[in-house]
């Protein structure tokens, strides 16, 4: 009897998501320079990419470094649909000249809102950092795109420690069709393992069904029959 | 932070006795914990606790269900590499779930603190309940019905 654990797919969003997941530099700028950049322009960027391409994990490895320079960040994330909380927690964080204001899907809001939120930024002094699908007009940091061999390392990085039977051309495969958006991309392959963990299961179960008796899985009532 | 296994950490080991089969609710859980001689110096503090928490495709939640702190220092030091035991009710829910969006995970966890603002976690999970573990979802026609 194997119990659930996080570890029973190496896809699941506890490994993948933005803090949990380590930024991969391989065909991008490495963090240093792109804190030293976002220092040298007066603490204003921005990171540009389409959906689920890593503007958000680059974000949350960013701000590592940045508080290793001294710098008070304030995140907020703007979702689809969270547009009016997202708004509401902008207007409330307090800017300083120490802060850097971390906008996390900028293109949410409206002109409106983002002139607001750049104006009240410079007369507040404060920094403005935000990841968008397309140039906001700030300075660019990085602009991502998507990459199979990023996504691969992605890949080889989760199923280190973690077991799986979906391979690199699997990863293949699942890319080209979520179109290069990697957090698509694992979605998919987090799926094909379950498929993978149940059929291997159901192997199992059908071999110690064959031997049978009390303490078979299905006699345990561990599995349907 | 990094979660290791219980039988993967080097520095700690956390038991659950009976763990190879599943808890029922209301059952006793019974186990153990000791920090490994070789690391009980560098440990100031240790945190044990009973949990669930959902791992998948989406948001994730937890909730403690048993928690008790150790601490090396103060008034109350203990010696966190002699072995100590704890025990805990398990509740009617939630029951452990391996499904294929969301899992329902139990554990017993621990938290140690290690010097400057290091930590370390190590898990020991166990089952709650025997509720079966789902199928892959199937489109169903309904051009019959």
């Amino acid at each position: 009897m194997t119990p659930p654990t996080r570890d029973s797919n190496p896809f699941a969003t506890c490994w993948t998501n933005p803090l949990a997941a380590e930024w991969i530099a391989a065909e991008g700028p490495e963090l240093g320079s792109l804190v030293s950049r976002l220092q040298s322009t007066n603490w204003r960027g921005q990171i540009v990419g389409p959906h689920g391409v890593g503007k958000s994990t680059l974000l949350a490895a960013m701000c590592q470094h940045i508080e290793g320079v001294g710098r008070r960040w304030v995140q907020v994330t703007l979702g689809s649909g969270e547009r009016g909380m997202g708004w509401h927690q902008l207007r409330r964080t307090k800017l300083t000249p120490k802060t850097l204001l971390v906008v996390d899907g900028y293109e949410q809001l409206g002109s409106l809102a983002r002139r607001i939120v750049r104006l009240r930024s410079k007369f507040s002094d404060s920094g403005l950092l935000v990841t968008a699908h397309e140039d906001v007009r700030l300075p660019m940091l990085a602009q991502l795109v998507p990459s199979l061999s990023v996504t691969k390392m992605v890949f080889r990085r989760l199923t280190f420690e973690r077991q799986t039977q979906v391979t690199e051309l699997d990863v293949a495969d699942a890319f080209n069709a979520c179109n290069g958006n990697i957090r698509e991309t694992l979605f998919k392959l987090y799926d094909l393992h379950e498929r993978h963990a149940r059929a291997a299961r159901n192997a199992n179960i059908r071999n110690a069904y064959t031997v049978g008796g009390d303490d078979s899985p299905i006699a345990a009532g561990l599995v349907r029959d | 932070m990094r979660v290791l296994a219980a039988n993967h950490s080097p520095l700690a080991d956390i038991r659950i006795e009976k763990s190879d089969k599943p808890f029922e609710p209301g059952d006793v859980l019974r186990g153990s914990f000791c920090v490994r001689a070789e690391h009980a110096a560098e440990a100031r503090s240790a945190e044990l606790s009973v949990l669930w928490y959902t791992a998948g495709k989406g948001d994730e939640d937890f909730g403690v269900h048993y928690f008790q702190r150790y601490s090396a220092d103060g008034p109350e030091a203990v010696e966190l590499s002699r072995r100590r035991e704890f025990r805990t009710l398990l509740p009617a829910s939630p029951l452990s779930y391996d499904g294929f969006v969301v899992k329902v995970c139990w554990c017993a966890r621990l938290r140690l603190f290690l010097p400057r603002g290091r930590q370390s976690v190590i898990e020991a999970g166990f089952q709650l309940g025997r509720v079966a573990a789902a199928h892959e979802p199937t489109l169903v026609s309904t051009e019959e019905a």
